[in-house]
């Protein structure tokens, strides 16, 4: 139950973020295109599967899923948007989770 | 009049777009920390229950988290969401500081290790030419 939240989580946060990515490039009203919306929509819903992953795990444990949307995103909008990834890029994403790991330990 | 060349110019205007994102980034940045901060104020001063909730702290949380989204999207719009997302990292280390100095809460070491590390990863990422 709690890792199927935690990848519902990590995904979903990465797949707002393409929403927004995607509402940005739009040539229409910069917030109010159907893809911002969409992306505020969906991170209602992290917030939601959040709250109720915080029933099961403790605070520790939602700074680390907050430190893997770093990595999951770029590699989201790698593989979505098309958006190079250079390789200090990845370096510093996973340099950052391993850094939220350890302050919240 | 002055002519300039067009690889001058699309030096010049990514200059322009490269200052115009960090003080974009920055305020994206610090309204975040606002917006937390005064939604920590907000929680402190009100009593428990729900409608203490609704004061003029928490409204300008909400007004802060609008501006940032608003900010957010001119970010997204000129750069690539891998770029640019990652600036996001900086938030918990300043929140730190603003949790010390403002609230008195206590900092760990792992805190001040982690938000090292953090820094570490952004100073990569941002560091002109770094090679890894």
């Amino acid at each position: 139950m709690i890792i199927l939240l935690s990848a519902l989580i990590i995904t979903l946060t990465a797949t707002g973020q393409i929403f927004l990515k995607k509402g940005a490039i739009l040539n229409k009203h910069l917030i109010f295109n159907q893809y911002v919306i969409s992306g505020y929509g969906v991170f209602i819903i992290v917030m939601t599967l959040s709250i109720t992953l915080m029933h099961y795990a403790s605070m520790k444990y939602m700074s680390a899923i907050v430190g893997l949307n770093y990595p999951s995103t770029i590699l989201l909008a790698s593989l979505v948007l098309g958006e190079k990834i250079q390789t200090k890029t990845l370096a510093a994403s996973l340099i950052i989770l391993l850094g939220y790991i350890i302050f919240t330990l | 009049m002055s002519f300039v060349l067009p690889g001058k110019a699309l030096l010049i205007a990514d200059r322009k777009v490269k200052i115009y994102t960090t003080i974009l980034a920055l305020a994206n940045i610090a309204l975040q920390v606002v917006a937390f901060t005064l939604m920590k104020i907000s929680s402190t001063h009100s009593k428990h229950n729900i409608i203490s909730l609704i004061n003029i702290f928490t409204l300008l949380a909400f007004s802060a988290v609008f501006t940032r989204a608003i900010i957010w999207q001119w970010i997204l719009k000129l750069n690539s969401l891998t770029k640019c997302y990652l600036f996001n990292a900086l938030v918990p280390t300043l929140l730190l500081l603003v949790s010390h100095y403002l609230f008195h809460e206590h900092i760990t070491h792992n805190n001040i290790l982690g938000s090292a590390i953090v820094m570490l990863g952004l100073l990569i990422l941002f560091k002109p030419n770094a090679k890894i």
